[in-house]
Parts: structure tokens; C-alpha cells; sequence
């Protein structure tokens, strides 16, 4: 019999189905419907880690969410999962579990040797220690980290499917215990839409671990008929495996779906988990109580566990989590535990009750059922290694401030605390809920809502079965009338108990010089005791925000789920302050943590990440081997290497054939706006910072927008297609920057002008035809235009055909050389390209990309915005005083432009550089000085914006801003590189190429 | 160069098989007519010049969307409508309305080419598109008649329900189509 510590009977696992699974190296079986660490209880294992300062070792405490020591390095390799809480695990058939956080090995831990120095390491130890010499830091965190930590995050790739999912309903109950239940019922009989999720693998909650009857039957199965209800409803999602982990504004919550982690490796296919993004019109939190431990000398050794976790253990898991146990409580419930353990056939020592007296009917049951109870004594100390061996009993003093007598020992292999209960408020308080400490119940309570939600249940501080039952009940009918659904359902009956009062226990009192005995633990996770609070507070630490930073308490996997009531009130006590003064931490999202596929969903890789806009011609581009370049969402073809050229050969001969012949660039992702409106012209004088009245119909100008700092934001050409209607071109970049930007202005300062817009960026295709022989090239392609030098001038449009599609031809420029821009709608693209392909075949035409078209306009000095500019740059830095009106009364940015520092003489100024020698290209975003031996700090004098090889004018050309560039013609500067290299530099004006601008007058 | 096609719809590039499993079906409508109307509602002559061409006044409640004519006339601003046609009627039906809304304050602008329709259907129709939609999609709250201006993934859609009510029609700009059918694709095999 390998599972030693099973119980006769009982229990929710399937005795008749055995699962083989290992823990750290060693193979063991357990039955379905375990979890790793019922399975490990039920074959004795008690150790199953090393705390993370001390390396001490440690056993599970609790049974669910709030477990800090029981959690695990699962599976190898690719699907290994780090940090998994075995309280959550289920167990599945060849499951592989490891200790984290023990080096060598669990069983000999040389950092146990900390736990020897325990107390030359308080708290802020690493802060006080290893700070000095300041420049060794990093050599000890490198120490730290590989002393301490916990689990390993996978270094190969995730190779599960995550799924997301938005719904909507009209409630969403979060935790199907029997108040979560009772509230889905109540709301989803009314027909309302409901959502139920809970984190286990079964609804049931703790009421699966009691022994209790609802409505006159055994609660489990008033439990499955429930769940049976539900599942028959249409409106009605069940969702197991589930855990609501954020609770954010607007009543929206997120919802992590376990879907295959409960299935061996070989069976999970399809998601792993699906993340629910939910909207709900009322919440009902019924997310229940944690059971709180005690506070005392030596409270963490393996075997000392929640006295929930013990009655979880044996009723639903079929466990004795020991031979001999003693309770030690100072309230009510663990009593049940003792009889729970009798009927597991576990012998109880003793109930060891820091109350002077107790006589509840249960209190009563247990001495009935013969259990030694020992009123007004605690727990001071334990013994033992590996695993508890006993503990020491003394007389708690009257005022029970103090403990008298000898200590008295039991041998016991079992510790079970309970110090009361605190209802599970992180949600209402991720709500934005404050809660409320309740000094007679010894609890924080959830406050006031701030959303449309509820808490019912232990999560409200109900811990009675028959009040959960109404509570849930209540809510799921008022839920549902809010929603406006008609809701009268009646609450499922159960035995009312009554239950003495809890004693408030925090700081149990010990026979040792305080700070002096052996560590009484708070947060188990971080090995946060007694001692290192009280440190913190006599060292001036007072908000309880600060000494969870400075204590660590709170930190880790667990969030101090287990400890961090405790230790709030065990810091109120010391400042001499109510815990409602101290107040809690934030409770934040997540609850429990959630992998990162969860959060990526689908949105990976190449093409899922972010979308991939396209041009109507891209096939082609891929088809002829373009490389492409992202500018915004869209691939832009960036160069077409031929024959495996490199980018600079590529370039060189795509900026030779346009300058030579003709060249063909996809430029269809410019952004286009059309203009619609009697006052249109009015409007882009006002956008715009040159004059627009007078431009007539079919022809183009340039133009720069401004912000309202007057800095330039966008550029572009517009046309002007007839009185009352222009056709916008915007950056690819700023296109929808812009629309929103003219849109506002309409909308918001100017709603009396008549202008419509309207984005049509992607219904057409655009094909820039460039070079002194692109006119032979449109005019066999495009018909009823006449193409002649007079009959369709620079910044000219002109409408017509190719074959029986409508085409607009625009006669503008951006490489200086003659060139056509040919649009049809989008459909077409790829015809219209192919088209312009042939007919340019006997002139060698050359696709060419972004790179080259950065060249060639670099040769000519126009600008970029973006890239030349930063937002920072005025039009008259970029020496384009000409398109500013002088005459205009007003347009935007104009007021800006009068401002001091825009007209400062030494503002940073467009100017070229030619390199002294003329291969040497400086790397764009280089610094310019005046004198590279000068100290350091050097005085900065502008930096590089855009620089080439240009094979047109066989040398290096770059662009750059320098401070007061437009009157230091002829110059020397210098850029001194990272690598030591510097390169010289001469300042010229910014155009290289065609400086007389005849070229596209032919 | 030997196949020239003389059109192509934005999703040249992707392979629209038969739906595996319990995955909806997922069809492309392509070359459909699409022109945006803007002008003033309230205006009588931009609601006599409407109601000639389309034989109805553009919707205006909100999110609203009208048949008429065989022209479908999505809300999408208290000022602004999406008419869709039958593919190659959009030039006829913009001369027609350009020329009746003469000297009235408005805009009709092609944007046939710049916009692809998508069409979802099936059991799963609805849990598809919720992958990454966080409209209402359930029968009580998105009926027919309406339609929505929302996001699916990472991209703008205008959303409706199908005339008969198996699915979803969803209108997307053409530059993101090939992405979010790649998507949509993508998300379909949860329920393969």
C-alpha cells in the first residue's frame, strides 16, 4: 500500500483509478481527483520545499489559492510551468513535480546553513549588506539571485494555443461555492444572462470538504443538483477551472480558463487556457473565507497546516495529513476539524483553545466524542526537522498578554490552526471597495461597492452555511430585478449554528525575550517573521505600504494571501494603533498569477502580432523578390536585390536607373483625404500654412501643416479637383493622425464651415512613374490625357483611363526628376502596375523601394517628417521660409511661430554635410561637434538626420540639424562615432543633385 | 504577365476552404460598390435628393442599417452613411446623387475599392468574431437592423447581422483584410 495515509472511505477521489506521478525524482501514485499535494500527504511526503531566506524546510499549509510554500517546478522543458501551487495542481497521469528554490537537493539544502545565521539577516539585510562598496552591487544581486528565488521560467518556446473570448452578461457570480450557487440560481431562474465561474476543478467550494446537509440531503449532492440546473439553462455559462484574477472599472473582469492542465501531456490538445474579458451588469463576489494561521515560535515546520486544510484533506481528498494531531485555535470552526479527524481515524490530542472557555454545542461534541480540550492555553513552540515531532503548550495569562506554567509537550506529527477567518475581499477591493475591519468578528469585511456588485457569503464574513444560502440567494434575485428580469427565488434551508466568539490572537504570547526566540513566521514565502516587523517599525517604518516593502511581506506567488492580516495587525499592535488605522496593503490584479500566453491570446508572431496592411500590388512586390520595410502597420517594399545583391548595390542601381531611365515605386500608402465642402479652400488655409484660395482646379501644391507649437507635424501635396472639393496627401505615416486632427478642428473650433471629409487612403492604388523616361511610360498606358510638356504641367492632375478603368494621373515629384504619380482604384492596383511594367519594359524600368526613394530625395533636400524632423522643427528651421504666407491672417501654429524661441538665430537648422572623404557615410543619428578633442562633456552642435551612399553624385550625403546651420556655410564639423572613429564633415547647403531644378521641367 | 487579371480583391492572398469541424464558415463578397454619404439629415434637399436616389432617407438612429433599392445604407455618424451596392452600380448611383444633391452641402465619395466584405456563419458564428470583439454579439442585444462600428483583433470593422440572421457581416478596410482573415482563420481553430 504506497498511499499510507489514505482513509478507509470517503472522500471525492476515485479509489478505483490510480495516477502514476513523480516528485522530485521519485515516483509515487495517488488517485483521481487528488491534487499534487493531496497526493503527496497521501503518501506521507511532507517536505516538499526550502523557504526562500532561510532555506528551512517546509510542508503544505493550505489547501487552495493562498498556498505560499507547496508550490512547484512542473514538467520539463517546453511545457514546464514554474511556481505551480500543488494545493491547485490536479494530479494526471505521468505528472513530473520539483522542489524550487533547493540546491543541491530538497532533502540536504546547503543554504539551509542561512537558517543558522537567521539572525544576523533581518529585514532590508540585502539592502544594508550589500550596498557598500556601491560599485559591488551587482555582483552580489547576481549572489542573491541564485540563492534565493523560486521557480524557472521556461527558456523555449510556449508550444500551447492560448484562446481569448469577450462575453457579456447580465450577472457574473464569481465562486460557485453553495453562496455562489445559491446566487446563480436565483439569477439565471429569472432568465437572465449568468456567468459562473469558480477556480476549482468542482463547484462546491468548502462545502465539498464538510459534512453538512442542505435542504435535507447530503450537501454534495444538493450541490450537484445545482450545478445540474444550471448546466440545463441556455443563458447560463459554467465555467470550472476558472479563477476571476482582475477586477477592473466599468464592472469588467478578467477570467483565466484552465482548459488542459488537468490532462496528462500526451491527451492536452487544442488551448491551454482561455482568458474571458467580461463585461457584467452586477457582480456577485461569493469568493469566500481563507482560514488565517497562527503566530508562534517555529509555526512553519512541515506538518503544521490550516485546520480547513486538514478537514479538506481528510473529507474530500481522503487524507490523514498525520498520525497524531493538536488543534490549536481561538475560534470555533477548528473543532469541526477534530471531528473531522476522528472520523478519518486520526487520533487527536488535544484542542488547544486560546479561550478561557468554550461551550458551543460543537465545543461540546468534541469533549462528548472524547477529545481532550484545553481552554486558555496556545501553542508556544514546536520541535522537529523535517517534520513536526511536538509542541509546547503553556497557560495563556488572563489578560492573555502573557503565558505562564511550565510548557507542556505533546508528541503530535499534525498541527492544525485556526485563527479565525478573513473573507477573500481582493476583488471588491480590485473594484475599488475599501474594506472595512470588523473588530467583533476579527475580520476585514468588504465596504461599500463602487461598482454595480455585491459580496455575499465568507467573502461578506458569513461563515453559517444557512446564511450563506440566503446571502447568496439575495443577491442573485436583486442582481437578476436590476437587470430588469423578474427574480422571487427562495434560499435552500440548513441547520442554523450558533458559535462562541473568536478571541483575536495575532502575536501569540511567548515565554521568550521578545525579538529574542526562535522565529515566529507571518509570510512564509518571503520568511518574513515577528522580528522583522518589529525592526521596521523601530526603525521609523510606519505606513504599512512601506514595511511591506521594506519586510518583503506580501511579495511572491502568493501575494501574502496567508499571512498579510496577520502581520497588519501584528504591525498595529506594535505602533500602539487599531488595525483599521494600519489599514491594509493594495490588494491588486492578479489574484493568482497568470502565464504570459494567457495574456498574448493569438496576437503572435509575423503576422498576428500586428496587423500587416498591404497594397493592392504586393504580391507582385514579393513575387519579384522586394525586401520589405515596415513603416507603420504596412510593408513597404524597401529594396529589390537581384541576383543577391546587397542593400547599397541594390540601391546604387535603383537610384542610376531612375536617374537615367525610369524607375516604378508603390507609393499607394501615402495617406489620401478627400475635401469636400463650400468652404474647403477656407479650411486648408487654415490647416495649412500657405495660400490655397487661388490654386486652380486640376493642380497640386505643397504643403506643411503645423501643430499648434507651430512645429511641423505633416506635409504633403493636395489637389485641388474642382471649386469645392481637394484631394489630400498626408505622410503614410501620419494618415490617420492627420484625419482626426482636421476632424477635431471641424467637429470642435470650427463647425460652421462646410467641409466634409472623408479617408480614401486605401481605395487607391498609387504607382510613382520617375525618371527622364517615365512620360514614354504613362502615355502608352494612360489614355485621354494629353502628356505634352504644355498640356500637362508640373503639379498638374489629370484624369483618364487605362483600358476601361478610370485613372487620376498627378504630375508630381519627390525625386526632382520628371514623374508621374498614376492612382486607380485599389482593385486595379496590380493591373494598372503590370501594365505600367510592360510598357516600360524597352526603357529597363526598375521597381525600386524606400530606400532608394530616401536617396533620391535626400540628393534633393527634401525633407522627410519623421525622420528629418522630431516634432521640434519649425519650417523656417528646414530653410522653407517660402511656404509660409506673410499675408494670411491666421492658420495653425501661426501665433507659435512669433514665440521667442522659435525665432532664436541658434535653433537647430537643415543644413547638408559632405564628408571630407567621400565613401565615409556617417551613421544617421550621429552627433555633430565642433572639436572632437574638446572635454567631455563635448558642446553639442545638431546631429545627423538622413544620410546616403548617393552613386548618382559619387559621394556620401547627409542631412543634418546644426545649431545656427543656415549661416555656417563651408564649416567644419566633426562626428565622433561610438567605435573612437571620427568623421569630418563640411556644411553645404541640402541639395546634391540638379541643383538648378531643370530636370522635371522637360 | 501572360494572365492578367484586370481586378483583384484585397484578399488575393488568402485560401478560403470549407469550414472544418464546428468553425463557422468564413466567404469574402468581393467587388462590391461602396460610397460614403455625408450631409446634413435635417436638410430638405439633402432628404428630397436622398429620398429620389435611394428612395429612402438615410437612417437616422444610430447604428441602424436600411435596405433599399438593393442598396444597404449603414448609420455611421449622425452625418455620415455607408451606402453598399451591387458590385459595378456604385458609379451610376454617385452620379445620380452627386447630381441631385447639387448645391446642397454634402459629399459622396467612391471607396469601392477601399473597403472588403466578410461574411461569417454558422453555429460558432458569434464565438468567433467575440475571439476578439467586445461588442454584445447575443440575440437580445445585437438584432438585425442594427449594425456597429467596433474593432475585431486589431483592425476597424463595421459590423451587422446577415439578412437571415446565420451570421455576421463585417466590412473591413482593404489594407487590413489579408491580416484579419489571417486571424480569423487563426482564432477558427479553436472550434475545428
Amino acid at each position: 500500500m504506497t498511499q499510507r495515509l489514505r482513509t478507509e472511505a470517503g472522500g471525492r477521489v476515485d479509489r478505483e483509478c490510480e495516477i502514476q506521478f513523480s516528485f522530485n525524482g521519485k515516483n509515487y501514485t495517488g488517485l483521481k481527483g487528488d491534487t499534487l499535494c493531496s497526493a503527496l500527504l497521501a503518501n506521507g511526503v511532507h517536505l516538499i520545499g526550502r523557504s526562500w531566506k532561510y532555506h528551512r524546510p517546509r510542508g503544505v499549509i493550505t489547501a487552495g489559492a493562498e498556498e505560499p510554500n507547496a508550490i512547484f517546478q512542473m514538467e520539463k522543458g517546453n511545457r514546464t510551468i514554474p511556481n505551480a501551487r500543488g494545493t491547485q495542481v490536479e494530479l494526471y497521469d505521468s505528472l513530473e513535480a520539483h522542489p524550487v528554490n533547493a540546491w543541491p537537493s530538497l532533502d540536504f539544502d546547503l543554504m539551509s546553513i542561512n537558517s543558522w545565521f537567521a539572525r544576523m539577516m533581518p529585514a532590508g539585510f540585502y539592502y544594508k549588506t550589500f550596498m557598500w562598496p556601491k560599485a559591488m552591487w551587482m555582483k552580489y544581486e547576481h549572489f542573491i539571485r541564485k540563492a534565493s528565488g523560486l521557480g524557472v521560467a521556461p527558456r523555449e518556446n510556449d508550444p500551447d494555443r492560448y484562446e481569448h473570448t469577450h462575453q457579456h452578461c447580465d450577472v457574473l457570480i464569481v465562486g460557485g461555492g453553495v453562496a455562489g450557487l445559491s446566487a446563480a440560481l436565483a439569477a439565471a431562474r429569472s432568465g437572465a444572462r449568468v456567468i459562473l465561474a469558480d477556480e476549482q476543478s468542482e463547484f462546491g467550494g468548502l462545502t465539498l470538504a464538510s459534512p453538512t446537509r442542505i435542504d435535507d440531503i447530503d450537501a454534495s449532492q444538493w450541490i450537484e443538483q445545482a450545478v445540474a440546473q444550471l448546466a440545463a439553462m441556455d443563458e447560463v455559462t459554467l465555467l470550472p477551472r476558472s479563477t476571476v484574477f482582475g477586477y477592473h472599472d466599468y464592472n469588467f473582469l478578467t477570467i483565466n480558463q484552465r482548459l488542459t492542465d488537468h490532462l496528462p501531456l500526451s491527451e492536452r490538445n487544442g488551448g491551454r487556457e482561455k482568458v474571458w474579458q467580461v463585461r457584467a451588469h452586477q457582480v456577485v463576489l461569493a469568493t469566500g473565507a481563507a482560514e488565517r494561521p497562527l503566530v508562534f515560535a517555529n509555526n512553519d515546520r512541515p506538518g503544521t497546516l490550516l485546520a480547513s486544510a486538514v478537514s479538506t484533506y481528510a473529507n474530500r481528498y481522503a487524507v490523514k495529513p498525520g498520525k497524531r494531531a493538536v488543534i490549536f485555535t481561538n475560534n470555533d470552526s477548528a473543532y469541526q476539524t477534530a471531528l473531522d479527524l476522528k472520523a478519518a481515524q486520526v487520533e487527536v490530542v488535544a484542542v488547544v483553545d486560546a479561550r478561557s472557555d468554550s461551550s458551543s454545542e460543537l465545543a461540546n461534541t468534541v469533549r462528548s466524542a472524547g477529545i481532550q480540550v484545553i481552554n486558555g492555553s496556545v501553542v508556544v513552540d514546536t520541535s522537529g526537522g523535517k517534520h513536526l515531532r511536538s509542541v509546547q503548550v503553556m497557560r495563556l495569562s488572563a489578560d492573555g498578554k502573557s503565558v505562564s506554567s511550565n510548557p507542556k509537550s505533546f508528541n503530535c506529527d499534525l498541527l492544525a490552526l485556526s485563527g479565525g477567518w478573513s473573507p477573500v475581499v481582493h476583488l471588491h477591493a480590485q473594484s475599488g471597495g475599501r474594506p472595512v475591519w470588523d473588530d467583533e468578528t476579527a475580520m476585514f469585511c468588504p465596504g461599500s461597492p463602487t461598482q454595480a456588485q455585491i459580496s455575499v457569503g465568507g467573502a461578506n464574513g458569513e461563515l453559517g452555511l444557512a446564511g450563506c444560502l440566503v446571502e447568496g440567494t439575495t443577491a442573485g434575485n436583486d442582481a437578476a430585478r436590476a437587470c430588469g428580469f423578474d427574480a422571487d427565488s427562495k434560499p435552500a434551508s440548513a441547520d442554523a449554528v450558533t458559535s462562541d466568539a473568536i478571541l483575536p490572537l495575532w502575536n501569540v504570547p511567548s515565554p521568550y525575550t521578545r525579538g529574542r526566540g526562535p522565529k515566529a513566521f507571518i509570510d512564509l514565502q518571503n520568511d518574513v517573521s515577528v522580528a522583522d516587523i518589529l525592526l521596521a517599525v523601530r526603525e521609523g517604518y510606519q505606513s504599512v505600504e512601506h514595511v511591506k516593502r521594506y519586510t518583503a511581506m506580501g511579495f511572491g506567488t502568493d501575494q501574502g494571501k496567508l499571512g498579510n492580516i496577520n502581520g497588519m495587525a501584528i504591525l498595529a499592535e506594535a505602533q500602539g494603533q487599531t488595525i483599521a488605522e494600519t489599514g491594509t496593503t493594495t490588494y491588486r490584479p492578479n489574484y493568482t498569477p497568470i502565464s504570459f500566453g494567457a495574456i498574448a491570446g493569438q496576437h503572435l508572431g509575423d503576422q498576428l502580432f500586428d496587423p500587416v496592411r498591404k497594397t493592392a500590388m504586393h504580391v507582385w512586390h514579393q513575387e519579384n523578390g522586394a525586401e520589405f520595410e515596415n513603416v507603420g502597420q504596412w510593408k513597404r517594399p524597401w529594396y529589390y536585390p537581384k541576383n543577391g545583391e546587397s542593400l547599397d548595390d541594390a540601391v546604387n542601381r535603383e537610384c542610376l536607373a531612375v536617374r537615367d531611365s525610369v524607375g516604378i515605386l508603390d507609393a499607394s500608402t501615402l495617406g489620401k483625404i478627400e475635401i469636400k465642402g463650400a468652404d474647403s479652400a477656407r479650411f486648408l488655409e487654415m490647416i495649412y500654412t500657405n495660400n490655397w484660395m487661388k490654386l486652380e482646379p486640376g493642380k497640386g501644391r505643397y504643403g506643411f501643416m503645423l501643430g499648434e507649437d507651430g512645429m511641423v507635424m505633416d506635409d504633403g501635396v493636395t489637389i485641388r479637383l474642382g471649386e469645392h472639393h481637394f484631394f489630400m496627401h498626408t505622410t503614410t505615416g501620419g494618415a490617420a493622425g492627420v484625419l482626426s486632427w482636421m476632424d477635431r478642428w471641424l467637429q470642435t473650433e470650427w463647425p460652421e464651415m462646410e467641409v466634409y471629409l472623408t479617408s480614401v487612403t486605401d481605395h487607391w492604388a498609387t504607382a510613382a512613374v520617375v525618371g527622364p523616361k517615365s512620360r514614354d511610360v504613362v502615355s502608352a498606358v494612360c489614355e485621354g490625357i494629353d502628356f505634352s510638356a504644355a498640356g500637362f504641367p508640373f503639379m498638374a492632375s489629370r484624369n483618364g483611363t487605362i483600358g476601361d478603368i478610370e485613372c487620376r494621373v498627378n504630375r508630381i515629384s519627390f525625386s526632382g526628376e520628371l514623374a508621374y504619380e498614376v492612382n486607380v482604384p485599389a482593385n486595379h492596383g496590380r493591373y494598372m502596375w503590370e501594365k505600367l511594367m510592360q510598357a516600360g519594359k524597352p526603357f529597363n524600368i526598375t521597381p525600386y523601394g524606400t530606400e532608394t526613394m530616401h536617396v533620391l530625395r535626400a540628393e534633393k533636400g527634401y525633407v522627410i517628417v519623421g525622420q528629418d524632423t522630431d516634432g521640434s522643427v519649425t519650417v523656417e528651421d528646414l530653410g522653407l521660409g517660402w511656404a509660409i504666407s506673410k499675408t494670411k491672417a491666421d492658420f495653425l501654429g501661426k501665433r507659435s511661430l512669433r514665440r521667442l524661441d522659435t525665432v532664436r538665430k541658434d535653433r537647430k537648422q537643415l543644413v547638408g554635410l559632405l564628408t571630407e572623404d567621400p565613401h565615409s557615410v556617417i551613421p544617421e543619428g550621429a552627433q555633430l561637434v565642433n572639436d572632437p578633442r574638446a572635454p567631455v562633456p563635448m558642446p553639442m552642435q545638431g546631429h545627423v538626420s538622413s544620410s546616403y551612399f548617393s552613386a548618382c553624385c559619387g559621394h556620401s550625403i547627409a542631412l543634418a540639424l546644426v545649431k545656427g546651420g543656415h549661416h555656417r556655410m563651408g564649416e567644419t564639423v566633426y562626428a565622433p562615432l561610438a567605435n573612437g572613429r571620427v568623421i569630418k564633415a563640411t556644411i553645404t547647403e541640402p541639395v546634391f543633385y540638379d541643383k538648378e531644378g531643370s530636370k522635371p521641367d522637360v | 504577365m501572360s494572365d492578367l487579371f484586370e481586378r483583384e480583391s484585397p484578399l488575393v492572398e488568402i485560401k478560403l476552404g470549407e469550414a472544418k469541424g464546428n468553425a463557422p464558415a468564413i466567404e469574402e463578397k468581393p467587388f462590391l460598390g461602396y460610397l460614403n454619404l455625408r450631409g446634413k439629415s435635417g436638410h430638405t434637399g439633402f432628404q428630397a435628393a436622398t429620398l429620389k436616389v435611394l428612395g429612402v432617407e438615410p437612417p437616422t438612429e444610430a447604428n441602424t442599417v436600411i435596405e433599399s433599392n438593393d442598396i444597404r445604407i449603414y448609420w455611421l455618424g449622425p452625418d455620415e452613411w455607408l451606402l453598399v451596392t451591387a458590385a459595378g452600380q456604385q458609379q451610376a448611383i454617385k452620379a445620380e446623387l452627386m447630381s441631385a444633391l447639387d448645391g446642397v452641402f454634402s459629399s459622396v465619395v467612391d471607396n469601392s475599392s477601399g473597403l472588403a466584405m466578410i461574411h461569417v456563419s454558422g453555429a460558432n458564428a458569434a464565438a468567433l468574431i467575440a475571439t476578439d470583439c467586445p461588442l454584445d454579439l447575443h440575440p437580445r442585444e445585437f438584432k438585425p437592423g442594427q449594425c456597429a462600428q467596433t474593432r475585431l483583433a486589431k483592425a476597424g470593422m463595421t459590423i451587422s447581422l446577415l439578412p437571415d440572421e446565420t451570421g455576421f457581416e463585417i466590412i473591413i478596410r482593404r489594407s487590413f483584410a489579408d491580416y484579419l482573415l489571417l486571424w480569423l482563420q487563426d482564432a477558427a481553430i479553436a472550434f475545428e
